[in-house]
């Protein structure tokens, strides 16, 4: 591992919070690490673990996702589904081997540009610590 | 065991007599003399070929999707459970159907039996023990150890009651106690070391897709795994996209599972594949509060929620 290594973040991030969220951390000039690669989803119900599967393969460290906070989803339960999905699929995926803190599920709103920001620059160092990712991986 | 083959003949004969089926898929004779393999029979004079099947049963739910209805099919409690998992996913309609469902003691794995397949020349259960008569003279072996994985996992041997005809004779294996040790055992391993069983028995797995196709969960006409375009699964068979697969198949039918163990029988180089199963449904019991996840139901498990489900992320 080199020095400059620096971890590979995917983040899932819903359109109505979590985007939202990201994008204020941004507008309010709150740095954060830039090994975060974000994709917009309409909500974290869109999210499917195996998407997060895919991430690992193409060479992600980590994986997080992010969504409304229960309650407050826009379209009223999506984030509720996602939950439970979630739920089973990080189990399973620490069942198959993968660490699981290298995948993340945080409620993350709109107003909540300082918790995006904490939440990314947590997640790096951790990963950071951790070393890349080998498991599941296509590339090496 | 054959009075109760008798009465099945006969039932499976009256139903094509009084005209309720045009086709009925039931278990005849295999290749080995004590062997069984399905069959799909197209009228009542064919009703002399119907076995009970006492070794290697495969099920048989999977095969009403592509039968002429209304269809017949005789079940033991795991397929009736089958059964019931297609009826909820909307692929089969019950009224389509004509189930005959009869008591089953457990069946024979032979590849659990300590002897080549080709000196076995019949199988007979007597009480506890099965006897596997050879050219050699008769051996005994206790009905337990020889059993099929699933069949020691079974919900109840009696015969299920949502069917039009029950054939019961009393015989039916008790409930077995639901234990998870396998699944502990695996989740007590290193992470590494956990990684490093799964690498090796994926890395088995030749991408047949037998276990999919096996499986009564998994009835989709179009499959995400077949799909050229997205390529959900590309057709290298490395290691990552064996993950995928096996991640893939194992979610998709997480809640939906009825633990009949079809995709691990069916699965030419042995993987476990109810270890991966299984840990779904225990996940899901112990979550969310279910009582045994392998009973098929109207609302599914990931296709609802509750306000108060576990809240373990922030």
């Amino acid at each position: 591992m080199s020095l400059d290594w620096q971890p590979k973040i995917v983040g899932f991030t819903c359109n109505w919070c979590s985007y939202a969220g990201a994008d204020l951390a941004g507008t309010s000039r709150m740095s954060y690490p830039a090994s975060v690669r974000i994709i917009r989803v309409p909500c974290s119900g869109r999210i499917n673990p195996v998407f997060v599967i895919r991430a690992f393969q193409r060479g992600a460290d980590g994986v997080l996702v992010a969504g409304c906070h229960p309650g407050d989803c826009h379209y009223s339960t999506g984030n509720m589904y996602a939950r439970r999905r979630f739920l089973i699929a990080r189990r399973f995926m620490e069942y198959l081997g993968m660490d699981p803190a290298r995948l993340e599920i945080h409620w993350i709103s709109a107003s909540e540009g300082q918790k995006f920001q904490e939440v990314i620059k947590n997640m790096t160092d951790r990963i950071h610590a951790m070393g890349p990712n080998r498991k599941m991986r296509e590339i090496l | 065991m054959n009075d109760l083959r008798e009465q099945l003949k006969e039932a499976v004969a009256s139903a094509f007599s009084q005209g309720r089926v045009r086709s009925f898929v039931c278990l005849e004779r295999g290749f080995y003399p004590f062997a069984t393999m399905p069959a799909i029979l197209h009228s009542g004079s064919d009703a002399d070929r119907v076995e009970i099947g006492l070794a290697d049963a495969p099920l048989l739910a999977k095969y009403l999707l592509d039968m002429p209805k209304p269809a017949g099919i005789v079940v033991r409690s795991c397929d009736a459970l089958g059964v019931s998992r297609l009826i909820r996913d909307r692929r089969v309609k019950r009224e389509d159907l004509y189930i005959i469902s009869i008591s089953c003691p457990g069946v024979v794995d032979t590849a659990k039996i300590p002897m080549s397949m080709h000196r076995i020349t019949a199988l007979e259960k007597a009480g506890d023990a099965l006897i596997v008569h050879t050219a050699l003279g008769p051996t005994e072996l206790p009905w337990s150890s020889v059993l099929l994985d699933r069949c020691l996992a079974c919900v109840s041997g009696a015969a299920s009651t949502d069917a039009d005809v029950v054939l019961d004779d009393g015989r039916g294996k008790p409930p077995a106690p639901v234990d998870y040790s396998e699944i502990d055992e695996v989740e007590h391993m290193a992470p590494d070391e956990r990684y490093a069983m799964w690498e090796k028995e994926f890395a088995k797995c030749i991408r047949c897709f037998a276990c999919r196709n096996a499986c009564p969960a998994c009835s989709c006409r179009k499959c995400s795994l077949d799909l050229p375009e997205p390529e959900w699964l590309s057709r290298a068979v490395i290691l990552p996209e064996q993950f995928m697969f096996h991640f893939t198949r194992a979610y998709h039918v997480a809640g939906r599972c009825v633990g009949c163990g079809e995709c691990e029988r069916a699965c030419p180089v042995g993987l476990p594949l109810m270890k991966l199963n299984r840990k779904f449904t225990r996940d899901i019991e112990t979550l969310f509060g279910v009582d045994d996840a392998r009973i098929p139901r109207d609302v599914e498990v990931l296709g609802t929620f509750l306000p108060d489900d576990p809240e373990e992320f922030c």
